[in-house]
């Protein structure tokens, strides 16, 4: 009797472990990669429960949604030589589970990798703009340049790039020392004419009744 | 309320279990974004939990014998009652094993082996344990709040506010995001946007954050510096609200921007001083108007009164030269009356009258031709003749 029980507990137990050990559940958010003694089997996008051959299939998650680059600041020469501090963003999403597994594995290494690709990106096609456009006139249309480009870039790793945004693009300490002397220098012409104005307008002869 | 039905059975196993959201919810995946954690717990679970240890702990004394009792508990406790603590503990977990329990604030999300299953509104609702069933708990009607450009002034210091405006001048805004979770559901995929908040976006707040900093500058570099300082606040709040849901739109985000609010839009620290200046010169202006006015109300109702006195004497003038004028007028028609009726003897009068105007006044020696031949030599100086008439006063005069 005491045996049949020992049994019966084994073969539970055993069942767990195997059902454990062949099922793993993908979540809404997440998509897998079945790998075979490292060699890929499946890509999983959707979710649920999902089977595998349990102690071969080994099972790589990442993350499904729409996810967060932030690029260093960095200084940018504008065409008109007008040099600028640029800070930018990137949202991307991985669609290749593979060539993302060979070529970055990580969010960290696509920071590592990708976000110099995207500040070289934007070096180059702010430097063939003027500050002017950068700041007024084509920023939308910039950075929808810089976005397909690195688009094109990030396909070569299993990514696709949804959006880049330039999130600062502000003058450096020195420019902005000279962009201060000037605003004042306008401030200071603008308090004289009112001064001289107002000695117009008070010495001035009214016509009124007469 | 729901969870006051729990005061029966489940305390202590259901205690620990709400309270961090790791227990058998399994926040594993999700990171720090998770929405919604374990909702609070009711404040009187605590005393409940303790008064039961209590009175377990008096049953206890009084079975096990008042002579050894003291030190050591379940020596002497009973088997029945050991059995139905264990029941009772054992309900506990099943209960939040199978129930969960939704705030009004939240939004229910079940999960099936990963995968969307259902919504459940507030109330307690029934699900299958980890792992087959998982619940997110999003709090979906909270409006949540970011600031941005709290960094103020600081040159390329963290979260700055310095923008370039598109005139080429520098200002800095400091500005609120209201934000939610969107109530509404995405046309173009069906997906509601709890949905895409919770399984399409890492981050939704660094998301949020960047994507306001990137729109803010865009709006602002296509303003020029005067309308942001004064009149263009409320378009550029519509603006940036519009640009950033536009964008979060297109990550299909699930986020719902309710408004922008623009807390101070300022120049920078280093000019504010000039445009101060500006502000006081054109206080400057209004005072020294004002000054003038009212120097200009004080003196000209005198001068009106002057200038009514002049024009009465000179009117008063006018009337006495024209009736002057007219009576010498009527003088001269009444002598050409007489001129006419005897021109001769009129003109002799008339020569006669004027020599003897003319002559009367002036220095005159008078001469006669006839007297002597030498003319006027033996005489000379004239001036010395006349001299010498004043001491001899039979002089010709």
């Amino acid at each position: 009797m005491r045996a049949f029980f020992a049994f019966i507990l084994t073969v539970l137990g055993l069942a767990a472990l195997g059902l454990y050990a062949s099922a793993f559940i993908v979540h809404q958010n997440e998509q897998a990669l079945v790998l075979r003694f490292g060699n890929p089997q499946q890509a999983i996008t959707t979710p649920g429960l999902k089977w595998k051959v349990p102690f071969i299939d080994t099972v790589e998650k990442f993350d499904k949604r729409i996810l967060d680059l932030d690029t260093t600041e960095q200084e940018v020469t504008a065409s008109d030589q007008q040099r600028l501090i640029v800070d930018a963003y990137a949202r991307y999403r991985i669609i290749d589970q593979l060539k993302f597994y060979q070529n970055v594995r990580t969010e960290d290494r696509v920071r590592e990798v990708v976000g110099p690709l995207i500040e070289s990106e934007i070096r180059r096609v702010l430097g063939s703009a003027t500050l002017q456009e950068v700041v007024k006139d084509k920023r939308e249309a910039l950075m929808k340049q810089i976005a397909a480009q690195v688009n094109k870039e990030g396909r070569d790793y299993g990514l696709e790039v949804v959006d880049v945004r330039i999130k600062r693009a502000d003058l450096p300490k020195e420019n902005l020392v000279k962009v201060y002397d000037r605003m004042r220098a306008d401030r200071v012409r603008e308090a004289t004419e009112l001064r001289a104005k107002r000695k117009a307008t008070a010495f001035a002869p009214t016509p009124t009744r007469m | 309320m729901p969870w006051t039905s729990q005061g029966g059975g489940g305390n202590p196993g259901g205690n620990g279990g709400r309270k961090g959201g790791g227990g058998p919810w399994g926040q594993g995946p999700w990171g720090p974004s998770g929405g919604g954690g374990g909702g609070k717990e009711p404040p009187d679970l605590d005393e409940i939990l303790r008064r039961g240890q209590d009175r377990v702990r008096q049953v206890m004394r009084g079975g096990g014998g008042n002579g050894n009792g003291g030190g050591s508990f379940g020596g002497g406790v009973p088997k029945p009652f050991l059995f139905f603590i264990a029941m009772l503990l054992l309900a506990g977990v099943a209960f939040y094993g199978f129930f969960f329990r939704v705030n009004p604030d939240e939004q229910g999300i079940v999960m099936r082996f990963g995968k969307f299953d259902r919504w459940e509104p507030s109330g307690l609702h029934f699900r299958w344990p980890y792992p087959i069933e998982e619940v997110r708990l999003p709090k979906v009607t909270q409006q949540r709040t970011i600031e941005v450009g709290a960094g103020r002034s600081v040159i390329g210091g963290q979260d700055s506010g310095l923008m370039l405006t598109g005139d080429g001048s520098v200002v800095d805004v400091r500005f609120v995001v209201f934000w939610r979770i969107s109530p509404e559901s995405d046309s173009a995929t069906g997906e509601t946007g709890v949905e895409q908040f919770l399984f399409n976006i890492a981050q939704p707040e660094i998301t949020v954050r960047e994507v306001a900093e990137s729109a803010m500058r865009e709006v602002v570099g296509q303003s020029s510096l005067q309308p942001l300082l004064t009149g263009g606040r409320q378009k550029t709040q519509e603006d940036v609200q519009k640009l950033m849901q536009k964008t979060l739109d297109h990550y299909r985000a699930g986020i719902k921007i309710d408004q922008i609010q623009l807390k101070e839009v300022d120049p920078p620290a280093e000019v504010i001083g000039a445009f101060r200046e500006v502000a006081a010169a054109g206080q400057e202006k209004e005072t020294l108007v004002k000054q003038a006015q009212t120097y200009q109300d004080q003196v000209t109702p005198r001068a009106r009164g002057d200038a009514d006195r002049i024009v009465a004497a000179a009117e008063g003038y006018r009337d006495q030269t024209v009736a002057e004028a007219t009576g010498q007028a009527a003088r001269f028609l009444k002598v050409y009356d007489e001129y006419k009726k005897a021109p001769d003897v009129t003109r002799e009068r008339l020569y006669l009258e004027m020599q003897e105007r003319v002559l009367s006044g002036a220095d005159k020696i008078i001469l006669d031709q006839k007297s002597g031949s030498q003319g006027v030599v033996p005489f000379l100086p004239l001036d010395q003749l006349q001299k010498r008439d004043q001491q001899q006063p039979d002089g010709a005069k």
